[in-house]
């Protein structure tokens, strides 16, 4: 197992890029939402993670500002869910955040991915409002966490004071 | 936003699992996977509950292997803090074992440092050592 920076232009990467916008239209059409496709910026960086000779999952963290990062992109290949391997490249994406200062990370996923809602809240993630472009869409469920400032993400993840 | 905690001594890593894993968290089976840069500053807390009271060494390493390669991803060096929860007496006990091998043996495998393998109870903590784990 490995997970390894790509380049935007890297061809497995782009596959998968599309497999993960074809799979969220499909899901976002199911719920009635609206059409996904945020542009990335500039900055972006996208990791893979490999296992067993093929790319199971992939991220990407682009910088929002000097204190936030944004997770984008996260998606992990169907016959691949359920190992854990989400978590790992969120993890990786979240140490790459803070290897490069930021002290924040956000991200959005659509209130039809209960798997993804899950992922977000077991590792510590807790609700915002709607961020940015996400800001009015009613399907868009926005989410922040300080990797740093741990006993608030674990309390708040568990319900608990 | 505080600084990040610097897990550079004994005093300081129990202080840091004192402080951060609760009383309701030290009685659950669980494990605490705690991502360091290469000073040994906490970047990250990955928590995995609900783990069954046997450790099979296969899921243990698979889930070791998952943050070790998270850490291992990034250029800069880095360290894994393995933090084990769960019921009962600080003796350590056959699963708490299978974690301190798995944990090492993975991470000398993956070339990540091992700051250590801890073992939380309700009532205590310590470190699991190679003499507690032959």
């Amino acid at each position: 197992m490995q997970i390894e920076p790509r380049t935007n232009d890297d061809p497995e990467l782009r596959a998968l890029v599309a497999a993960q916008q074809r799979e969220l239209a499909e899901a976002e059409a199911c719920a009635g939402g609206i059409d996904g496709g945020y542009a990335l910026h500039d900055d972006v960086r996208f990791l893979a993670l490999r296992d067993g000779g093929a790319v199971v999952a992939i991220g990407a963290i682009q910088a929002v500002d000097g204190e936030t990062a944004e997770i984008k992109r996260m998606y992990v290949v169907p016959p691949a869910r359920g190992k854990g391997y989400g978590r790992a490249m969120l993890a990786a994406l979240e140490r790459d955040a803070a290897a490069r200062g930021h002290t924040r990370t956000r991200l959005e996923t659509g209130s039809y991915l209960p798997v993804a809602l899950g992922l977000y809240r077991s590792a510590g993630y807790r609700a915002i409002p709607a961020y940015g472009e996400y800001a009015g869409n009613p399907d868009s469920r926005c989410f922040e966490k300080d990797p740093i400032d741990v006993t608030m993400a674990i309390h708040e993840r568990a319900g608990r004071p | 936003m505080s600084e990040p905690a610097v897990l550079d001594s004994p005093a300081a890593i129990d202080a840091h699992l004192a402080e951060n894993i609760e009383p309701w968290e030290r009685g659950r089976r669980g494990v605490r996977f705690v991502l360091c840069d290469g000073r040994n500053r906490v970047h990250v807390h990955y928590p995995v509950d609900e783990l069954p009271a046997a450790a099979d060494p296969a899921d243990c390493a698979h889930a070791v292997t998952l943050f070790a390669t998270a850490l291992a991803a990034n250029a800069s060096d880095g360290a894994l803090l393995v933090a084990l929860t769960r019921p009962g007496p600080r003796t350590v006990g056959d699963p708490d074992r299978v974690w301190f091998h798995t944990a090492h043996e993975v991470c000398a495998r993956l070339g990540v440092r091992l700051i250590g393998v801890h073992l939380v109870t309700p009532t205590d903590q310590r470190e699991i050592l190679l003499d507690d784990a032959l």
